[in-house]
C-alpha cells in the first residue's frame, strides 16, 4: 500500500510539473482585442407610413442587433477585406498555399466576441502566433468592417434618392391636376372665392329679407289707413245745402192754442173743485196730452233750400286716391323684393355643394402638397448629406499587440489539467481491480451466521473465504481464526 | 463492558451495549444516503465560500469513501467498468480542450476545464461513495437509496407542484430558491409567464425527468416483487406514481409526460399479471381515478406548452425548429470538430451561440448523441454510446440470487438506465449533474455487487477446483 501512496505522490507532483514544462515548450497563441461601436438601432418603424419603404430602404444597412452586426462582421466581404489589408502590411501572415476563400475560413475560426445586451459595444478577438499580426488584423477588420458599412449606406441612400423620386413625380403631377380642377369649378360658379361669396350674398339676402319685412309692414299701414280713409269717405254726403228759408209750425201754433184753452179752463176748474175732482183730473190730462203732442212737433219748418257738391268729401276722395297709389306701390315694391329673397336663397342653398367640391379638393391638395414638402426634404437631406445615411461604426479602442502572456498556452490552466489527470491516475492507482477480496479485512461479527439481518452484509452471504485468498490485490489475507484487528 | 451477551445481562444499564461494527455501519449509511440526496437536491449555498463553489454531495462523498476506506480497507475502492468510462471521459475532454485552443484557435478559459471538473469528479465521487457503503452493507445501502430516492424525489414533486398551484405557492417558490439547486430559473419557471415549475432544478425538462427517475424507482419496486405484490404496495406506487405523473403535467415536460405513462401502463400490467381480482379492480379504480382527477385538474390550468404540439404540428413546433436548426449548425462544423469536439466550455449545453464560430453548435440540438459529437467529436459519440452501454450491461449482469433487495436494485437500475437512454434523442441528461446524478447513484449499488457476484464466483471456481 505504502507503494501505491508513493506513486500517487509522484503523479501529483509530475502531472502538474509535466503540464507547466508542456506549457513553456508548445508553439504560442496570442489574442488581440479590438472594441468596436456598432448600431444596433432598430431598422425601422412597424407603422406604415409613405416613408416606411424608403426608411427600410435608407436603412437596410444599418444594425437590427448585435447579432446581426456579428454576422456582417464575420462575411466574406469584411474579412476578406480585412486578410488583403493585413497581408499589405504582413505579407507571410497568411499561408501563400491557401487561396482566399481558405484563408477566409481560416481567419473566421481565429475571431471571437464579447457581446453585452447593455452595450454596442462589440469586443473582438483575433487569435494568432504573432502578436502583432493579430492586432493588425483585429484592427482591420474594423476599418474593413467600418468601409463595408460605409459601402452599403451609400447604397442604399442612392436607392432611397431614386425611391423618392419616384414618390415625388406622381404627386407633383396630382397637384397639378387639382389644380385645373378647382379652377374650373370656380369659373363654373362665377365664383372666384366661393366662400366670400357665399357670405356676401347671404348678408345681401338678409338685408333683402329685412326690407322686404318693412316694406310689408308699410303696406299694411298704408292698406289700414286707406280703409279708414275710404270708411270715411263712405260717410260723407256728395252734395251739401247752400242756402234755407223756415216758417213757424201751424200745429204748434195750434196745439199751443188749445194748450192754453186747456189751462185757463183749468184754473177755472180749480176754483170751483178741488185738486182730485174728475173733471180737474181729466183737465189736467188733457193738457199733458197736448204737451206730448207739443213736444213731437218742431217749432218751424222749412220754407225752401239750394244744394252744392260737399268740399270735405272732395278732399276725403284726394286722401284716399294717394292711399290707394301708395298701396299699390308698396305691393309692387314688396313683391319685387319677395322675387329677389327668393333668388338669393336660391342661389345660396347652391354655395354648400360647390363649396364642398372646392374643399374637398382644396384639402387633398393641401395633403399632397404636405406630402409632396416631406419628401421633397428627405430628397434634399439625402442629396446634401452626401446621398445617404453615414455608416455608424467606429473602433472604440484599438488592438494592440499583447505583450504578456498568451492565450494558449495558458500555464495555469495546464497546471490544473496535470493536477485534474493526477488525481484521475491517483485514483485509479489507489483502486485495486474488480476482483477485490469483497470480505475485507475481517468479516462483520454482530450477528450469528444466519440471522436475517446480517445475510445482507458484505460476505455474509457468500461461499466460505479460502485461507489463500485476496492479497494479490493489496487486500490482506483474512484469516478466519483471527481477532479482529485493532480498528474494528 | 462485560464480556458476556448483552441479552443474558441483568439491570438496565447493563443491557446497553456499544453497538456493533455492524450496526455503526448500518447507522451511518441509514444517515447518510438520504443526506446526500438532499443536499445534492438542496445545496442551500452550503459551499458557496469554498473555491469555485463545488456541490455540497462532492465534499460528502470524498468523505464517505474515506471514511469507509479507513473502516473497511482497499476493497471499498474495488474498480468498476463504469470507472473506466470516468477516466476515458476525462482523459478524452483533456485532448479536446487541448484541440479546442491549439487546432481551433478558441480561447479556452479556466472557468471552462473548472465547470467540466465541478460535473465530472462529482458525478464519479458520488458513485464511489455509493459503492463505498453498499460494499460495507448492501441490503442496507441498497434499500435506503431505494426509499430515500422515492420519498425525496416524491417530496421535489410535491414541492413542483405546490409552485403552480394553491396558498403555499410562493412559500414553495421562496423555499426552493433559497434552498434549491435551480437558482433564479426557479422564480422564472414559477412565475405566471413562465408557468413551468422546476420545483428544485434549473429547468422544468430537468424536474420532469427527475420526476420520472422517482416513478421509475416506485414501479421498479413494484415490479421487482412479482406476484407478491400486496394490495396497499399497489395502491401506495399508483398513487406515487400519480403525483409524479401530475407534477410532469404541471412542468409540461411531453417526454417526461409520456415515458411516466408508459411506466404507470407496466405498473397496471404487473397488476395483472398477478392474478389478484381484488388488487386489479382496486388498482384498476385507482388508475381510472387519477387519471380522470389529473385531467379534471389539467383542464383549469394553462397547459399552452404542453399541448401546443396538436396546434402547430411537430414541422412548427418552437422547440423542435430550434433542435433542428442547432443540429444543423453542428452538422456545418462537422468538419472541423470530428476528430475530437470543439470543446466542453462553459456555454456548451446554453443557446450562447455568438462569440465565435464554433459557439453556433451551442446546446446541440438538445440531442446526446449531437452534444457528445459537438463537444468530443467521433470519440465522443462512441464514449457517449459506451457509457450507457456499460452501465447497461453492468445492470443485466446483476445476479438476483433470490434476494429481494438486489430483485428492487436491479428492476429500478434497469428502468432508470433504460430512460436515460430512451431520452438520449430528445435531451441531454448524461452531461448535466442535476439527472447524472441519479445514474451514478443507481449504479454505485449496482458495480459493487457485481464486483461480489464475480468474486463469488471466483471463490466458488477456486474452491471447486480445489475440491478436484
Amino acid at each position: 500500500m505504502k507503494a501505491k501512496w508513493f506513486w500517487v505522490l509522484l503523479v501529483m507532483v509530475a502531472f502538474p510539473v509535466g503540464a507547466w514544462l508542456a506549457s513553456t515548450t508548445l508553439e504560442k497563441r496570442y489574442t488581440a482585442s479590438m472594441r468596436l461601436l456598432v448600431d444596433t438601432n432598430i431598422r425601422t418603424s412597424d407603422f406604415p407610413t409613405i416613408f416606411s419603404s424608403v426608411d427600410d430602404t435608407m436603412n437596410y444597412g444599418r444594425g437590427r442587433s448585435a447579432q446581426s452586426q456579428l454576422d456582417i462582421l464575420t462575411g466574406s466581404n469584411v474579412l476578406i477585406d480585412a486578410i488583403q489589408r493585413t497581408a499589405r502590411q504582413h505579407p507571410k501572415a497568411f499561408s501563400s498555399t491557401q487561396n482566399l476563400g481558405q484563408q477566409y475560413s481560416d481567419l473566421v475560426k481565429r475571431i471571437s466576441f464579447d457581446t453585452s445586451q447593455f452595450s454596442d459595444v462589440i469586443t473582438l478577438r483575433v487569435t494568432m502566433s504573432d502578436p502583432n499580426i493579430a492586432a493588425d488584423t483585429a484592427n482591420n477588420i474594423g476599418f474593413a468592417y467600418i468601409d463595408f458599412n460605409k459601402k452599403m449606406a451609400e447604397e442604399s441612400g442612392t436607392a432611397a434618392e431614386n425611391q423618392l423620386m419616384a414618390l415625388i413625380d406622381p404627386i407633383k403631377k396630382n397637384l397639378t391636376e387639382l389644380d385645373a380642377k378647382i379652377s374650373k369649378l370656380r369659373s363654373d360658379a362665377g365664383v372666384a372665392d366661393a366662400t366670400a361669396q357665399v357670405s356676401g350674398d347671404v348678408n345681401l339676402a338678409s338685408n333683402l329679407e329685412q326690407g322686404l319685412a318693412s316694406t310689408e309692414a308699410a303696406l299694411a299701414g298704408a292698406k289700414a289707413e286707406l280703409q279708414s280713409a275710404e270708411s270715411a269717405l263712405s260717410k260723407m254726403d256728395k252734395r251739401i245745402t247752400a242756402s234755407q228759408s223756415q216758417v213757424a209750425n201751424p200745429i204748434v201754433q195750434q196745439i199751443d192754442s188749445q194748450l192754453s184753452n186747456a189751462r185757463s179752463d183749468l184754473k177755472a176748474l180749480l176754483d170751483r173743485y178741488l185738486d182730485d175732482a174728475p173733471i180737474v183730473r181729466e183737465a189736467k190730462a188733457r193738457i199733458a196730452q197736448l204737451e206730448a203732442e207739443r213736444a213731437k212737433e218742431v217749432a218751424q219748418i222749412d220754407a225752401g233750400h239750394t244744394s252744392t257738391p260737399n268740399p270735405n268729401r272732395t278732399q276725403q276722395e284726394l286722401i284716399v286716391a294717394g292711399l290707394r297709389a301708395r298701396a299699390n306701390a308698396l305691393e309692387d315694391q314688396v313683391a319685387k323684393l319677395r322675387e329677389e329673397v327668393a333668388n338669393k336663397r336660391q342661389r345660396i342653398e347652391k354655395y354648400p355643394e360647390l363649396d364642398r367640391q372646392i374643399r374637398e379638393l382644396e384639402r387633398d391638395r393641401l395633403q399632397k402638397e404636405a406630402t409632396f414638402q416631406q419628401l421633397q426634404q428627405r430628397l434634399d437631406m439625402i442629396q446634401s448629406t452626401g446621398r445617404g445615411r453615414q455608416a455608424f461604426a467606429r473602433i472604440v479602442s484599438t488592438a494592440i499587440p499583447p505583450t504578456n502572456a498568451p492565450s494558449f498556452p495558458d500555464t495555469r490552466l495546464f497546471i490544473f489539467f496535470g493536477i485534474g489527470l493526477g488525481v484521475v491516475v491517483s485514483a485509479f492507482i489507489l483502486m485495486p481491480k474488480g476482483e477485490v477480496d469483497v470480505y475485507g479485512a475481517e468479516r462483520p461479527k454482530a450477528r450469528p451466521v444466519g440471522s436475517r439481518r446480517g445475510q445482507a452484509v458484505a460476505g455474509r452471504n457468500l461461499p466460505a473465504k479460502p485461507r489463500n485468498g485476496g492479497g494479490e490485490n493489496g487486500d490482506q489475507a483474512t484469516r478466519p481464526e483471527a481477532p479482529p484487528p485493532p480498528n474494528a | 463492558m462485560s464480556a458476556a451477551p448483552a441479552a443474558d445481562r441483568t439491570g438496565f444499564l447493563s443491557k446497553i451495549a456499544f453497538p456493533t461494527r455492524e450496526a455503526i455501519y448500518r447507522y451511518l449509511i441509514i444517515f447518510t444516503i438520504p443526506f446526500m440526496i438532499v443536499i445534492t437536491l438542496f445545496p442551500s449555498h452550503l459551499t458557496s465560500r469554498i473555491p469555485w463553489a463545488p456541490p455540497p454531495a462532492f465534499l460528502l462523498s470524498i468523505g464517505v469513501v474515506y471514511v469507509a476506506y479507513l473502516f473497511a480497507g482497499p476493497r471499498v475502492l474495488g474498480r468498476t467498468a463504469l470507472d473506466w468510462v470516468f477516466l476515458l471521459w476525462f482523459l478524452l475532454s483533456l485532448t479536446s480542450y487541448f484541440s479546442m485552443a491549439y487546432d481551433l484557435n478558441r480561447i479556452i478559459r479556466e472557468n471552462d476545464f473548472i465547470n467540466f471538473s465541478l460535473f465530472l469528479f462529482p458525478a464519479w465521487a458520488v458513485y464511489r461513495a455509493l459503492y463505498a457503503m453498499t460494499i460495507m452493507h448492501p441490503k442496507v445501502a441498497i434499500n435506503t437509496l431505494l426509499v430515500s430516492l422515492g420519498a425525496i424525489l416524491l417530496g421535489t414533486a410535491v414541492l413542483g407542484i405546490l409552485q403552480s398551484q394553491g396558498p403555499l405557492r410562493v412559500w414553495a417558490t421562496e423555499f426552493a430558491y433559497n434552498y434549491g439547486m435551480g437558482s433564479t430559473n426557479i422564480l422564472e419557471g414559477a412565475s405566471d409567464i413562465v408557468d413551468r415549475p422546476t420545483a428544485v432544478f434549473g429547468g422544468p425538462n430537468i424536474f420532469g425527468f427527475v420526476n420520472t427517475i422517482g416513478a421509475a424507482v416506485c414501479c421498479g419496486t413494484a415490479l421487482a416483487m412479482g406476484k407478491r405484490l400486496k394490495e396497499w404496495q399497489a395502491l401506495v406506487s399508483l398513487a406515487a406514481l400519480a403525483v409524479f405523473a401530475y407534477a410532469n403535467v404541471n412542468s409540461q415536460t411531453r417526454s417526461a409526460v409520456f415515458l411516466i405513462s408508459l411506466l404507470g401502463l407496466a405498473v397496471m400490467t404487473l397488476i395483472v399479471r398477478t392474478g389478484k381480482v381484488r388488487v386489479m379492480v382496486i388498482a384498476g379504480l385507482a388508475f381510472v381515478l387519477v387519471v380522470l382527477g389529473m385531467v379534471a385538474t389539467a383542464r383549469t390550468g394553462n397547459y399552452g406548452y404542453l399541448t401546443s404540439i396538436f396546434e402547430t404540428g411537430l414541422a412548427n413546433d418552437e422547440s423542435y425548429r430550434i433542435r433542428a436548426a442547432s443540429a444543423e449548425r453542428v452538422a456545418i462544423l462537422a468538419p472541423d470538430i470530428a476528430k475530437i469536439g470543439a470543446g466542453q466550455d462553459q456555454w456548451a449545453q446554453s443557446l450562447n451561440t455568438n462569440y465565435d464560430y464554433f459557439a453556433q453548435g451551442n446546446n446541440a440540438a438538445d440531442n446526446a448523441f449531437v452534444f457528445a459529437f459537438f463537444v468530443l467529436g467521433v470519440p465522443g459519440v462512441i464514449h457517449m454510446i459506451l457509457l450507457h452501454a456499460v452501465a447497461l450491461w453492468m445492470v443485466l449482469r446483476l445476479k438476483v440470487d433470490e434476494q429481494g433487495f438486489l430483485a428492487r436494485l436491479k428492476y429500478c437500475a434497469v428502468l432508470i438506465i433504460s430512460l436515460f437512454v430512451i431520452v438520449t434523442p430528445v435531451a441531454i441528461r448524461h452531461a448535466k449533474l442535476e439527472t447524472f446524478i441519479f445514474f451514478v447513484m443507481i449504479l454505485g449499488p449496482v458495480g459493487a455487487i457485481l464486483n461480489v457476484q464475480r468474486q463469488m464466483e471466483r471463490r466458488k471456481a477456486l474452491e471447486a477446483a480445489e475440491a478436484a
